[in-house]
């Protein structure tokens, strides 16, 4: 299946790959679905704690595909766990793709339609997103890494800017006291912030990809560990900005900090518009490498080629994104995917591990 | 093969029609017109019941209001226009103007909010601000007033030429000439303290022979957001001394011994809060400093040492400075019962576990605590004349 020179990418790529898959909806909800769980200002605590546990979790699935180098997951979960679990685990994988591809080409016709294209219908705003989408992904890993490399600096520069313009608005009095009520907050706030990291599983696809595979815990030490710093810069910066029960009333507390504060001289007073489009490649990204790792596992596990899977995924994307019937809904529809990613990419791939170990002793 | 690919590309071009109709929610920027100022009031008139107990007045821009009216000498048309509507909800009644506007108002241009202090003694101000937090085109940065008088009296100036709610905005920069203005009350940071049950404070903008005047605030109780008193231009010093939140401005006092007035102007203030917990009982220290310089001087020193005479003005200012903050802490503590100086952050900062205690009814433990203020001020220069 893998063809050509023109189907590897680089270490570089990978962690591109992983940064552009990890930052997606979460940028915008972070601070609010945190401090609701966290409940005090240590958020950015459970933050870092978060990304610590994707490394490890994020490691565990690049050991395990670094042990098959070349294949996917999907090819080698057979091998790994029988016919059966194998083909079922990774059908399961396949499901969880296309939702969370669903997800996020939700959460964007969401935002979309409130701040910026306000009377398009939805379903508009998602059609042209997902055939711009499906355009891409049909070329394969490759131009996806390439595209990929081209949006991370804009979105790295655009973030940078933009978030430190609100230092106008930034109260370090807002973010103390620090461990106040003690450790057992941060604990109740992990969960939620270990969801955002959700974007190592990428390794059990891309791995098979890399130039050199045995990279792929760089990749996920890297990926994490530059997403954890968005991450933190925008849990930081909107409790400074916002106080802790500002973000708690937002809706989308990311946004409500950019706009609220406007710059008199520049050449733009309001700044909320290119965090939109920043935000947007973002989702656009996320969306494009999960429908990829749906089409490739798909493939991969029926044998069957490639790209008439990403034609038919297409409708399926669009129908379950269309499900949720309100804001509230397309939250919990991000709650049960993330629920399911807890054990699917916590513990099945440990337990895949110890089994590959097992198998190689046995021989 | 070819025909094929001429019909094929016919039928893309026939599809290319559908685009003709453009843009369906399009609305080009001189059909709309721009909401820069929401004034609330109580409707007072007697079919109040059936009409609604809300008037909103809107002040919205009309066309060519940026425009320098030069041909015309002095014009009496004025930039903008006041609509009065009436509802039970803040939004129904907007979207009643559009009954009687051909350009819908739009509001990523809102300025200021003003709420009319009758109207906010009776109402929660989450209520009546509700709506403008949740919209999407209105931006958290969106000034919020109170007016002691009636609100949508502020909207109407009589220099034509100005456009009020702009005009209100302006005002609220001029933090560095004077201390009796405090820090803007947006939206967004409304939107943070009505979640915490904080007590907030709201410049009082009152309309006086047809221009805007900045006059003390207005205190909202944390716990029923509703208007419990307002405060005076002095005691909104005695605030922005207390929480050291000033950016410059002047105190002027008496000196005793000539009966003369001193003026400092401030170059800095800073106050830090401390807090104490003993069992029940709460307590607070704050300590006020300032550095800054005479700028007028009526009282001229008997004394023949400079320094001597610096430091008995500068006694002199500090105890005009305790007086004031004192006071302002008094009746917030006895009248307001409402701590809007931020005492409680520095509580929920330095003991963040005693804070999970009283934080339910902090409004009322606050009235009760014991509060010590000291005053030091550094005279630094005297202008450009020696004494």
């Amino acid at each position: 299946m893998n063809t050509g020179s023109n189907n590897q990418i680089s270490t570089r790529q990978a962690i591109v790959i992983l940064i552009n898959y990890i930052l997606a909806a979460g940028i915008l909800t972070l601070p609010r679905t945190s401090a609701e769980k966290v409940g005090t200002t240590d958020v950015w605590l459970a933050v870092l704690i978060g990304g610590a546990i994707a490394i490890a979790a994020g490691s565990v699935m690049a050991r395990l595909s670094d042990r098959y180098p070349g294949r996917t997951f999907f090819q080698y979960s057979t091998v790994v766990a029988g016919k059966w679990v194998g083909g079922i685990v990774s059908l399961a994988m396949i499901v969880y793709f296309i939702w969370i591809s669903a997800f996020e080409v939700r959460t964007m016709a969401e935002v979309t339609s409130f701040f910026l294209l306000e009377g398009t219908p939805n379903w508009a705003i998602v059609i042209a997103f997902m055939w711009v989408g499906i355009y891409l992904v049909v070329g394969g890993i490759d131009p996806i890494a390439r595209l990929f490399e081209i949006v991370l600096p804009i979105t790295i520069i655009i973030f940078v800017l933009v978030t430190l313009l609100s230092m106008r608005i930034f109260e370090f009095q807002r973010l103390r006291p620090v461990l106040g009520l003690g450790f057992v907050p941060v604990l109740e706030g992990i969960k939620t912030t270990t969801l955002a990291f959700l974007g190592p599983e990428i390794l059990l696809v891309i791995t098979a990809f890399m130039k050199r595979p045995g990279a792929a815990i760089k990749v996920v030490v890297g990926g994490v560990a530059i997403a954890a710093a968005f991450y933190l810069a925008t849990v930081i910066l909107v409790i400074g900005g916002l106080s802790l029960d500002g973000a708690r009333a937002s809706t989308w507390p990311t946004i409500d900090l950019i706009r609220s504060f406007e710059l008199q001289g520049l050449l733009l007073e309001r700044f909320d518009s290119l965090l939109l489009t920043i935000w947007i490649m973002q989702i656009f990204s996320t969306f494009t490498i999960t429908l990829y790792a749906a089409a490739k596992g798909a493939s991969d596990l029926f044998k069957r080629g490639f790209k008439p899977f990403v034609y038919c995924f297409l409708p399926i994307i669009f129908l379950c994104a269309m499900m949720p019937k309100n804001i509230n809904e397309t939250f919990q529809m991000g709650d049960i995917i993330g629920n399911v990613a807890l054990y699917l990419f916590g513990v099945v791939p440990l337990l895949f591990l110890g089994l590959s170990f097992m198998r190689r002793r046995r021989r | 093969m070819k025909l094929c690919r001429r019909s094929a590309s016919l039928a893309l071009g026939l599809a290319a029609a559908l685009m003709l109709s453009g843009c369906w929610s399009s609305n080009e920027i001189d059909r709309l017109s721009v909401l820069t100022g929401v004034a609330l009031d109580r409707n007072e008139s007697e079919n109040a019941a059936s009409e609604g107990r809300l008037a909103v007045t809107i002040q919205i821009l009309t066309a060519g209001a940026s425009e320098p009216n030069s041909s015309q000498g002095k014009s009496t048309a004025k930039p903008y226009v006041n609509l009065i509507a009436t509802g039970n909800s803040v939004f129904e009644a907007i979207r009643e103007m559009s009954l009687r506007t051909d350009k819908p108002p739009i509001g990523h241009h809102l300025k200021a909010i003003v709420v009319s202090a009758d109207l906010a003694k009776r109402n929660s101000l989450e209520h009546l601000l509700d709506f403008f937090m949740r919209d999407n085109d209105i931006r958290p940065g969106s000034l919020v007033f109170v007016s002691s008088g009636q609100a949508n009296r502020v909207f109407e100036l009589k220099r034509g030429e100005e456009i009020p709610s702009f005009h209100m905005a302006g005002i609220t920069e001029n933090r560095y000439r004077t201390s009796k203005i405090l820090p803007p009350t947006t939206l967004g940071k409304i939107k943070g303290d009505v979640k915490a049950d904080a007590s907030l404070l709201l410049p009082n903008i009152i309309a006086q022979d047809g221009k805007l005047r900045l006059s003390g605030a207005g205190v909202i109780r944390g716990k029923t957001k509703k208007l419990v008193g307002l405060l005076s231009e002095e005691e909104v010093l005695g605030v922005v001394w207390a929480t050291g939140s000033g950016k410059g401005g002047v105190l002027s006092t008496i000196d005793p011994s000539t009966r003369r007035p001193v003026v400092y102007e401030v170059d800095s203030m800073n106050s830090a809060i401390r807090s104490f917990v003993s069992g029940d009982r709460v307590s607070f220290s704050v300590s006020i400093r300032s550095i800054g310089r005479i700028m007028e001087n009526w009282s001229k020193p008997d004394e023949s040492s400079e320094q001597r005479f610096l430091d008995r003005q500068a006694r002199l200012f500090e105890r005009k400075i305790s007086d004031l903050v004192e006071r302002t802490i008094e009746k917030l503590q006895r009248d307001c019962k409402a701590d809007v100086l931020g005492f409680r952050d520095r509580l929920r900062i330095e003991h963040p576990r005693d804070w999970e205690r009283f934080k339910s009814n902090w409004d009322e433990r606050f009235a009760q605590a014991d509060i010590k203020v000291d005053v030091r001020i550094r005279i630094e220069d005297y202008g450009l004349v020696v004494e």
